[in-house]
């Protein structure tokens, strides 16, 4: 018996054990009945990419880095000329056009899909943005302190939310039919109907004293969550022990909330994982969080966050990337940096347009393969 | 047959004829086998027609390591009343690297050793082979994973073709 003539159990038990989407893009292309097995598989969940920024010596390929693979993959997107980038979420990218190339869109760099949007808000978009789309309706806001707009792709024209005209928004989210808004000024969570866009709800936060609070990713579920990190105490105002904290690094506690679904309950609830967690923070507007055992390389009560840093020599400056690994289960904080070498390096002063917040998004891969 | 002290012994016959003799403790590690005793406690002399004399014996070879491991630990445990934690992960340890020794075996022995893990049911086994097949394929183009292989690409230019250029940056040259 050959490897070709393997039964599809044994093919899928084997494609079972390979944690990356990419090895079952492979995988599929191998021969047909390895590409029949792979068929009925469903591929595993992903740990987010980090965008390197454009090459200025090639600018039609966007450039990711798999930390789970350690490797570098290329894309050629040449429709992303003469434009930047203003952070990912569902899969898609959002590009803002240079005012000499005045456009919006989203494109999804892994398969190619765009979505077009009038560019009437093209100079009122910036990095500092927050958005996310639901495949029919984008929701944003240009930055802090301007409310939320909303574009129905259809109707093709933008329009802003009234209520929400004084809002802070924090943050953004797609999950569950609902648009999510973080408001950072009255700390609530405003939910909002994915087609008519009315206020469907409105949750107060799950802590009062807070440093730090986000929206969690988690392609691993399709939870509302919420990060917080509190000050490092017993005992909270809401009268809430902190014995299940997730994670400790002895100066705060990060607390990962779920949003309760029953409507007439509208809250947040703990999750007691037993800090079995990594966090992924772009350090910029997204931050992911994975359970450790569902994937491969990571340690869990970790926080994973990309950094820039610049060499100056005498030809230029290089801008260095490297991923920070900070271990928040012993009270020694550890930081392990693992450098990104090859192909990240680039000019600043062939970049005129680079900003600096724009380089460091992470977007979840593949999620329409 | 009436169970005495001494263990019971079980031929077990590979499909080119030849016959091992192996304790049934060992051979209950095959769970198909252990099935058949369960059905029929007199059974002394089973045929494996799937499974070849090379093949079988590299089964044994696996299971006899992991049926002396665990009676191992189990012996210590009953000797100190408790197993030591450190000495524990050693053993598991030195299992590891058994394992890891065990499976540096060509292609096709590996192919092989799915198909009998599978067909006599012996889950460590299977997870094993599975495992160390995957690792084979992790990180590798198409072309190095027939290679490694031995597969032949029966995919049309065309099919080939079109499954590349959904996603061609996943087939490029990793730097």
């Amino acid at each position: 018996m050959d490897w070709s003539g393997l039964f599809p159990e044994l093919l899928n038990a084997i494609l079972g054990n390979l944690k990356e989407r990419t090895d079952h893009l492979r995988f599929r292309c191998v021969c047909r009945s390895w590409r029949y097995a792979a068929k009925s598989h469903r591929m595993p969940p992903s740990l987010p990419w980090l965008y390197l920024p454009q090459d200025p010596t090639n600018s039609i390929d966007l450039r990711f880095y798999s930390l789970s693979e350690d490797r570098v993959y290329k894309i050629p997107l040449p429709q992303v000329r003469n434009s930047y980038i203003s952070g990912s979420a569902s899969g898609f990218l959002f590009i803002i056009g240079l005012p000499e190339n005045p456009k919006l869109f989203l494109i999804n760099p892994f398969t190619g899909r765009r979505a077009h949007l009038p560019y009437a808000a093209v100079h009122y978009f910036s990095c500092e943005s927050v958005w996310d789309y639901s495949g029919s309706v984008f929701v944003g806001s240009y930055r802090y302190g301007t409310g939320v707009v909303y574009c129905q792709l259809r109707k093709n024209r933008w329009s802003r939310i009234k209520a929400l005209s004084h809002c802070d928004v924090k943050d953004i989210i797609y999950k569950g039919g609902s648009f999510c808004i973080l408001d950072s000024k009255t700390r609530e969570v405003i939910l909002l109907d994915g087609e008519t866009l009315d206020i469907t709800r409105i949750i107060q936060p799950p802590y009062f004293h807070y440093w730090h609070i986000d929206f969690a990713m988690s392609p691993d579920n399709d939870d509302i969550q919420l990060l917080v990190e509190v000050p490092d105490q017993k005992e909270n105002d809401d009268g809430m022990q902190l014995a299940d904290v997730l994670v400790q690094n002895g100066k705060s506690d990060y607390v990962l909330c779920n949003l309760i679904s029953q409507p007439e309950k509208s809250g947040w609830s703990k999750i007691n994982n037993s800090g079995n967690i990594a966090i992924f923070d772009d350090q910029c507007r997204r931050v992911f969080v994975f359970e450790t055992s569902r994937h491969s390389g990571l340690r869990k009560k970790t926080i994973i966050y990309p950094s820039l840093s610049n060499r100056h020599t005498n030809i230029g400056t290089w801008h260095i990337y490297a991923y920070n690994f900070e271990n928040l289960g012993s009270d020694l904080k550890e930081t392990t940096a693992v450098k990104i070498h090859r192909l990240i390096h680039c000019w600043t002063d062939l970049c005129p347009y680079q900003i600096k917040e724009a380089v460091i998004a992470i977007t979840p891969p593949l999620t329409e393969l | 047959m009436a169970r005495s002290s001494t263990e019971n012994m079980i031929t077990l016959m590979s499909s080119d004829g030849e016959e091992f003799m192996v304790t049934e403790k060992v051979a209950r590690e095959c769970t198909t086998i252990r099935n058949m005793l369960e059905d029929d406690c007199v059974i002394t002399n089973i045929p494996l027609p799937n499974v070849t004399s090379d093949i079988l014996s590299m089964v044994i070879e696996y299971c006899m390591e992991h049926v002396a491991a665990a009676e191992k630990a189990a012996a210590e445990t009953a000797e100190k009343g408790s197993s030591s934690a450190p000495a524990a992960a050693k053993a598991n340890k030195d299992l590891e690297e058994w394992d890891k020794a065990f499976m540096n075996v060509d292609v096709y022995t590996l192919c092989d050793l799915i198909l009998a893990a599978n067909y006599l049911n012996v889950s460590g086994l299977l997870d094993l082979t599975i495992q160390t097949a995957a690792n084979l394929i992790k990180g590798k183009s198409p072309e190095q994973i027939r290679k490694t292989f031995h597969i032949q690409n029966d995919l049309s230019l065309e099919e080939e073709e079109k499954i590349r250029s959904q996603t061609p940056w996943a087939f490029e040259k990793s730097e």
